[in-house]
């Protein structure tokens, strides 16, 4: 006959293990004398913790923590270790950094004051203020800055561009006469003019040699849609440049045939097709200032450098005959040719011009890389103009028919 | 009971031996590796039962706590500390050996290994006839411990193999105190009846 189960008997290993306090002793106790459930199950676990307490681990090895120490050893110091070693090796170079840094701080805060004061180095260091009305010489700047700009040659400010509203380049305080083009910083005034008193002296006045190291601006979309006009398969090159693409000469020889070039575009292609003539979607370049014509400096690439010669076979690595092999390669070809823009940074244009066997791309990769790659690509109706960032080199893609079946 | 640890008086010994380990001082960390490696290796022998398994085990429980001594934040005894990471190495170890179909439990040991194991535990008895009935008994019951659960296990090795009270317990399991209590007490209960039956049996 078992006894009935007492909600107590839980306590009965505090109890034998001697978790309790006296005071919860001594009632267990009482408790147990007046319990026979409570008291069996004292008896049993005691004998129970008997046998679990022999249960003992093994001795560790005395060769347990050498152990340790040596795997600690091959690891790799912590973070916090590295740098505090970095640091208790370079004690002296840190403090000399130190005492420079505060040195120049100290010797800034202590000059600037006195530039803004002394009316001699402000006069030395004054390099936009206004100069004649006309200005003596002409001021090169960069085709692409005229057209965003669209500043007229007498022009006494800068104007906001009109794409993103705000002024690029040197902000030059108002002057008569004064004409700047774009980004590009205006030239040093003559020496000698009196600052005008009015105007706000600020570090752009004061200092234009730290504003002339601010980079000139990239072209923007405005000049490449214009040149979209000179011709769809010979893309100018659009080089991110420092030297400007194109400059103003004063007009003294005026050469036709350098204007014609840079404004006329080509009405034939290499193999001599014609060429459909694309919508006049944006508006010609504004017009040189009188007395200047617009040069360009960088003239692209004459197309007969990779213009397929007469008789040359174009050999793709694969030829797809049948309309299911087309289908199925169509976005592997065009997966690749898109793979070939993006790697080397340029564009995709293609023709609506289409032949039996497809299209054949001449992919000219422009140095440094000159590589040529062939792609066929079959079955294509139309493609888009895929153009990455306008500020990267492109990829000149030659189009070419394919070559006649050999029977 | 075996294994009370008085980790309360080692305490300031062990935040001190802390602080030299976080700046490098691996001799400190040797030091504290000495000092806890009895309880640590008792943590990792009773939830593995296997003693090659239990020593490395500990060294790699020792050389986690190295790694990450620098987020001890000195908010429970360092012997605690061990134990959490003691407890969560042996647990996934269990695991993986549960899921490699390598489970050791005295039961599925050889005979050798279980008179290891028994032989070890029945060594302080001088009589002969009464060592061999202990030896039959801790048998069956030691037996039934690696059967218990790995969540009871746990429990009943740091409260009662470690001596650990049921609050830092139930900090080293991240368990209230009370789950604690419950699961070794129905741990106990389990085993109670699992030795109930082995001595009607005979064993």
């Amino acid at each position: 006959m078992t006894s009935p189960p007492c909600p107590q008997s839980e306590s009965a290993y505090d109890f034998i293990s001697g978790r309790m306090t006296e005071a919860e002793r001594s009632a267990f106790a009482d408790h147990l004398a007046g319990c026979p459930h409570c008291r069996a199950e004292v008896e049993a676990l005691r004998v129970m913790v008997g046998h679990l307490d022999v249960w003992s681990p093994p001795q560790v090895s005395p060769r347990f923590a050498p152990k340790i120490l040596a795997r600690i050893k091959e690891t790799r110091p912590r973070p916090a270790d590295r740098l505090r070693q970095w640091l208790s090796l370079r004690p002296l170079p840190m403090a000399v950094g130190a005492v420079v840094a505060a040195g120049l701080v100290v010797a800034v805060i202590g000059f600037f004051p006195q530039i803004l004061s002394d009316p001699a180095l402000r006069r030395a260091s004054k390099v936009a203020t206004p100069a004649g009305p006309p200005p003596p010489k002409p001021t090169i700047t960069r085709r692409a800055d005229v057209s965003r700009t669209g500043a007229k040659p007498a022009d006494d400010k800068v104007k906001p561009s009109p794409e993103t509203g705000k002024t690029r380049g040197v902000r030059v305080a108002k002057a008569p006469g004064r004409r700047t083009f774009g980004g590009r910083p205006a030239r040093r005034s003559s020496e000698g003019t009196p600052p005008t008193p009015t105007k706000k002296t600020t570090l752009k006045t004061i200092m234009p040699y730290m504003v002339r190291k601010t980079p000139p601006p990239r072209p923007t979309r405005s000049t490449l849609v214009r040149r979209k006009t000179t011709s769809r398969f010979h893309r100018p090159a659009v080089r991110p440049s420092p030297e400007p693409a194109g400059r103003l000469v004063k007009k003294t020889v005026p050469p036709p045939k350098a204007a014609e070039r840079s404004v006329k575009p080509r009405t034939s292609t290499p193999r001599g097709r014609p060429e459909r003539a694309l919508p006049a979607r944006q508006k010609p370049a504004p017009p040189p200032p009188a007395g200047y014509i617009r040069v360009a400096r960088r003239s692209r690439p004459p197309a007969a450098q990779v213009r397929q010669a007469p008789g040359d076979r174009i050999r793709p690595k694969a030829v797809l005959r049948t309309p299911a092999d087309r289908r199925a390669a169509l976005p592997q070809n065009l997966a690749m040719v898109l793979s070939l823009v993006e790697r080397y940074h340029g564009r995709v244009i293609k023709p609506d011009q289409r032949t039996s066997e497809g299209i054949v791309l001449k992919v000219v990769i422009p140095r440094p890389q000159r590589k040529v790659f062939l792609i066929r690509l079959d079955g294509l109706k139309r493609h888009g103009v895929r153009r990455l960032d306008r500020n990267q080199e492109p990829i000149r893609i030659l189009v070419t028919s394919p070559a006649p079946r050999t029977r | 009971m075996t294994g009370v640890s008085s980790s309360n008086s080692r305490e300031p010994n062990d935040l001190e031996l802390v602080q030299r380990s976080r700046r490098g001082d691996q001799t400190a960390f040797g030091d504290l590796v000495r000092r806890h490696q009895d309880k640590v290796m008792g943590v990792c022998w009773r939830m593995l039962r296997e003693t090659s398994a239990a020593e490395d085990a500990a060294q790699e429980v020792f050389l986690r706590a190295w790694k990450a001594i620098g987020k001890f934040d000195g908010r429970s005894a360092f012997s605690t500390w061990l134990y959490r990471i003691a407890v969560n190495f042996c647990l996934t170890q269990r695991g993986k050996l549960a899921r490699a179909g390598r489970e050791s439990s005295l039961d599925d040991m050889t005979p050798g290994q279980q008179h290891e194991v028994v032989r070890t535990a029945a060594e302080p008895n001088p009589r002969p006839d009464v060592a061999l009935v202990r030896k039959s008994e801790a048998r069956c019951v030691q037996g039934h411990v690696g059967h218990l659960p790995d969540d009871f296990r746990a429990a009943l090795i740091l409260v009662h193999y470690q001596g650990l009270a049921y609050e830092e317990a139930a900090r080293v399991l991240g368990l209230p105190p009370g789950t604690v209590k419950s699961r070794v007490h129905r741990a106990l209960g389990r085993l109670k009846e699992s030795f109930s039956r082995c001595c009607r049996e005979g064993i």
